[in-house]
């Protein structure tokens, strides 16, 4: 009654809502554009060209330009003032006429009247400290922009120039044309900032104690900014926040500073035996031979000693760099210096580190260990590191790279303790910035418009050197506690969850700009590392990955790549379609959920069930004149017969087991009692982005079986996927994902039966 | 900040992640010269000082009735530090209002994400220092 009463309300609804379709909507749905998850990303990229190609190589035409640098540099230490003259010439090797010249002056972020200032956001704290309080609204801006004295042309005639906030146009008496050079003169000078109260990249720490400063210089020079075939000239503003690209050339450099300094930069060190003492230089002697431990050039003694003399006399530090695309130095009288070889398939590379004694005893166990381990394992995956040195230089609460040269933190407190994460903080920013000089020094991206070109290829990177390096030196992972491996931060896969499932209006697509992206160190570092991460061991696997990553690299060495080009020729060097990871990964916020949504146990029979009765009859099918068939149930279905639940599938349909007979070679027919159980079982997905859909089976026995299937899996159907599933043993557990490698921001679903995991709130009560 | 609604124990049960690295920057500026700039130990001291940040920079009000809430602790691994909080007798409720200032007083574009978990989903919003407040709604 229930069941007549049911079907004549359905059926009068669908009547009703039939004839209100045909009235009121159109009859089919409108079309709709390719919409599938695995479209070809033609819509995304630029077309090729003979500059760039479609295999993501430099064209026959590619060009870059080339910017060399001869420049005098003077630290006045007492006032904290940084002087410079230089003479750069710019060759122009594009098939262009420049009108005019670009530079890039970067310090002006930090003039008095910068526009940074006025666009940064400042609101009244309820709370504050009185320090704080004054920086914030009473003191006047500390002054730290640039003072331009001149800009000439080389025969010191005044050139045209106009200051827009940190970028200067320089207008040339006569174009400039295709593989001409020209040459000009700027002098400047600048007050230094405290990087430490500051939060600056490029600055002084002062030390109260001594009364000395340790300065890390960078971005501190009038420095040419790249024009190329894809934007012209670069000439975004420095906000602060966007790194830089800059173009290649060589840099002739002398550093005058107190003569008590010991001062390392970006170079070859031209004048040696000037600057260091007989000692020093017998220590350096045996450095070049040493290639386990590092040897101390000047030894926490004798800087201690020097942080005492304040030199009145003075000492020019001559360095000389090919093909780098930027310079920095660190000088103080309190470094402590030491340097340990490093064999770069067979050629001899110098790992340095400078430290002030504030960073033993940390630094001068590690430091240069972790710059060798880190060149060893960059060029693996690369190519081999193509300068002469590498130097670590400790720089309080920052991390920043520069060709050859970086600051890092990680500094023990003033009893000498060491917690983990200061530890393991200082290894990993040494390792990542340490990798720096391959991604972008090197492969020389554009930071300006593509933090994670750089900052994403490099973090993963760092990843696969930091795990090395752990494997290297186990004794460097015993701190407070002894680690097995290396606890890597940024890399495996469910440490991104929390980002990804992050409400969607604090999360921007990877390509977008660093000044704009929010949750930059997620969007830029975390997110592409992560994808990269599980690209490499999920996706493609290390061996097809490495090859097109090694390629990437080495197409893109000393050259400016586009995102285009990495994308291209990941997919060129491998012939594995990742059109849809880039689409999902790189230009959406989408996020992995894939869902265990049902899982049904199925029975065969040869006798047709109630189901089966009630579809033949509505549709006039005479099951009889069939032929042998073969059912499916489900023990939920009422006319279930539990006598199939033994014995093999097969036994339990005779018209299976009759067409098996006849049908099957005795081969196949000797696996047949194996068949004992059937499942089907359909996944959906939740969230946005495709994944491999990685599955466990745990049977009833105790055993567990995984099985990978391609994301491709996901091709037709976008949205659902069923996979039927024949066994000789019962099924008790399956697991999406079981050792979460794909990011899926929500494992609740994952598997079956359900389990409820407790949150990280309920284990912390339930241990305290 | 994850904010749970557990119905059966009337509690709203919170927890807050804050990165090693911004909490130094915090410890830095407010203990200069103290010879300690890790704090990262069970010391009463250090310990208190979280909890103390914590009342200060944190205020919620259920359904506009301001509510306390009872520290439980904190624990760590490398790079995180994870605080847990409790606010109990809290049955149904329409909204919550959180006035978080956690780190915006001294990191000027820290933003602060809160999701609230119910048993019929989940809602977030984001604070600032410009907008240190935001209310959840339960439907």
């Amino acid at each position: 009654m229930y069941k007549t009463f049911y079907h004549y309300l359905l059926s009068g609804f669908l009547l009703f809502s039939s004839l209100a379709f045909s009235q009121e909507t159109p009859e089919r749905a409108p079309g709709h554009e390719d919409i599938n998850k695995f479209k070809q990303m033609y819509d995304l990229l630029a077309t090729p060209n003979t500059f760039r190609t479609a295999s993501g190589a430099p064209g026959p035409d590619y060009y870059q330009q080339q910017a060399d640098y001869k420049m005098d540099i003077e630290l006045d230490d007492a006032n904290q003032k940084l002087y410079g003259e230089e003479t750069i010439t710019y060759t122009n090797k594009s098939p262009d006429v420049l009108e005019f010249l670009w530079v890039q002056l970067d310090q002006n972020v930090r003039s008095k009247d910068s526009k940074s200032l006025l666009i940064e956001n400042s609101s009244a704290p309820f709370i504050t400290t009185p320090g704080r309080f004054a920086n914030q609204f009473l003191k006047d801006p500390f002054d730290g922009g640039f003072n331009i004295e001149y800009v000439k042309d080389i025969n010191g005639k005044d050139l045209q120039v106009v200051i827009n906030q940190t970028m200067m146009r320089v207008d040339l008496p006569t174009p400039l044309a295709p593989g001409q050079a020209y040459s000009f003169k700027i002098k400047w000078w600048y007050n230094i900032n405290n990087h430490v109260t500051d939060r600056a990249r490029s600055g002084y720490e002062h030390f109260e104690k001594d009364g000395n400063n340790a300065y890390v210089i960078a971005q501190f020079f009038p420095r040419m900014a790249v024009y190329n075939d894809v934007e012209g000239w670069q000439n975004h503003q420095f906000w602060g926040s966007g790194e830089f690209a800059l173009p290649f050339g060589n840099y002739e450099v002398n550093i005058t500073v107190p003569a008590d300094h010991i001062l390392d930069g970006t170079g070859v060190l031209q004048n040696r035996k000037e600057v260091f003492t007989k000692e020093m230089m017998k220590r350096y002697e045996q450095a070049l031979n040493s290639y386990d431990e590092p040897v101390l050039i000047v030894t926490q003694a004798e800087a201690e000693a020097a942080e005492k003399s304040f030199s009145d006399k003075k000492k020019t530090w001559k360095l000389k760099a090919e093909n780098v695309r930027d310079f920095a130095f660190a000088t103080s009288r309190k470094f402590v210096y030491d340097m340990m070889a490093v064999d770069i398939n067979g050629k001899r590379v110098m790992a340095v580190s400078m430290y002030p004694k504030e960073g033993n005893p940390l630094w001068e166990d590690w430091s240069t260990k972790a710059v060798a381990s880190t060149l060893k394992s960059y060029s693996k995956y690369t190519f081999d590191y193509p300068y002469h040195k590498a130097i670590s230089v400790h720089a309080r609460n920052q991390g920043m790279e520069y060709p050859m040269i970086c600051w890092n933190y990680g500094r023990p407190d003033e009893n000498g303790k060491i917690s983990d994460r200061v530890r393991f903080g200082m290894y990993g920013v040494i390792i990542h910035e340490v990798g720096h000089n391959f991604f972008p020094m090197i492969v020389n991206s554009d930071e300006r418009q593509w933090a994670w070109m750089d900052e994403g290829i490099n973090t993963f990177v760092q990843y696969l050197a930091e795990q090395e390096f752990g494997e290297r030196y186990p004794e460097a992972l015993v701190g407070e506690k002894t680690y097995d491996k290396y606890p890597s931060r940024r890399g495996p896969a469910a440490n991104i969850v929390p980002y990804m499932s992050g409400d969607q209006s604090f999360i921007t697509p990877i390509m977008a700009n660093p000044e704009y992206v929010r949750q930059l160190g997620n969007n830029a570092y975390g997110k592409p590392a992560t994808a990269l991460n599980i690209l490499r061991e999920t996706v493609m696997g290390p061996d097809l990955f490495d090859k097109a990553f090694q390629t990437y690299s080495r197409r893109w060495m000393f050259k400016h790549p586009t995102p285009d080009d990495f994308f291209r020729t990941m997919e060129d060097a491998s012939a594995v379609d990742l059109d849809w990871f880039w689409r999902g990964w790189f230009f959406t916020t989408d996020y992995v959920d894939i869902r265990l949504k049902e899982v049904k146990k199925l029975y065969i029979t040869s006798e047709p069930t109630a189901k089966v009765k009630a579809f033949a009859l509505e549709n006039n099918i005479d099951l009889s004149k069939q032929g042998p068939l073969v059912y499916t149930t489900t023990e939920e279905e009422a006319d279930f017969n539990p006598a199939l639940k033994s014995g093999s599938l097969v036994a339990s349909a005779t018209s299976l087991k009759a067409y098996a007979d006849e049908n099957l070679s005795a081969a196949e027919k000797a696996k047949l009692p194996q068949a004992k159980f059937m499942y089907e079982l359909t996944f959906d997905r939740p969230g946005g982005l495709v994944m491999p859909l990685i599955v466990a089976y745990t049977y009833a026995d105790g055993t567990t079986e995984e099985v990978r299937y391609p994301a491709q899996i996901w091709a037709k159907s976008n949205d659902k996927v069923t996979k039927v599933l024949i066994t000789d043993k019962e099924i008790t557990k399956i697991t999406v994902d079981p050792k979460l490698e794909t990011a899926d921001i929500d494992v609740s679903n994952n598997t079956w039966p359900r389990e409820e995991k407790p949150t990280r709130f309920e284990n912390f009560r339930n241990q305290n | 900040m994850e904010i749970r609604h557990d119905q059966a124990k009337k509690e709203l049960q919170i927890s807050l992640s804050i990165f090693w690295d911004d909490w130094e920057r915090y410890l830095d500026e407010t203990h200069p010269s103290d010879k300690s700039i890790n704090y990262q130990d069970n010391s009463e001291e250090a310990t208190l000082l979280f909890e103390n940040y914590l009342k200060q920079h944190l205020r919620f009000s259920v359904d506009k009735q301001p509510k306390t809430f009872e520290y439980l602790g904190r624990e760590y691994d490398l790079d995180v530090m994870y605080g847990y909080l409790l606010i109990k007798n809290i049955e149904t409720f329409e909204a919550i209002e959180i006035k978080n200032t956690v780190l915006t007083d001294f990191i000027p574009d820290q933003q602060n994400i809160i999701h609230l978990i119910m048993t019929n989903g989940r809602k977030s919003s984001m604070t600032d220092a410009d907008k240190p407040k935001a209310v959840l709604k339960t439907n």
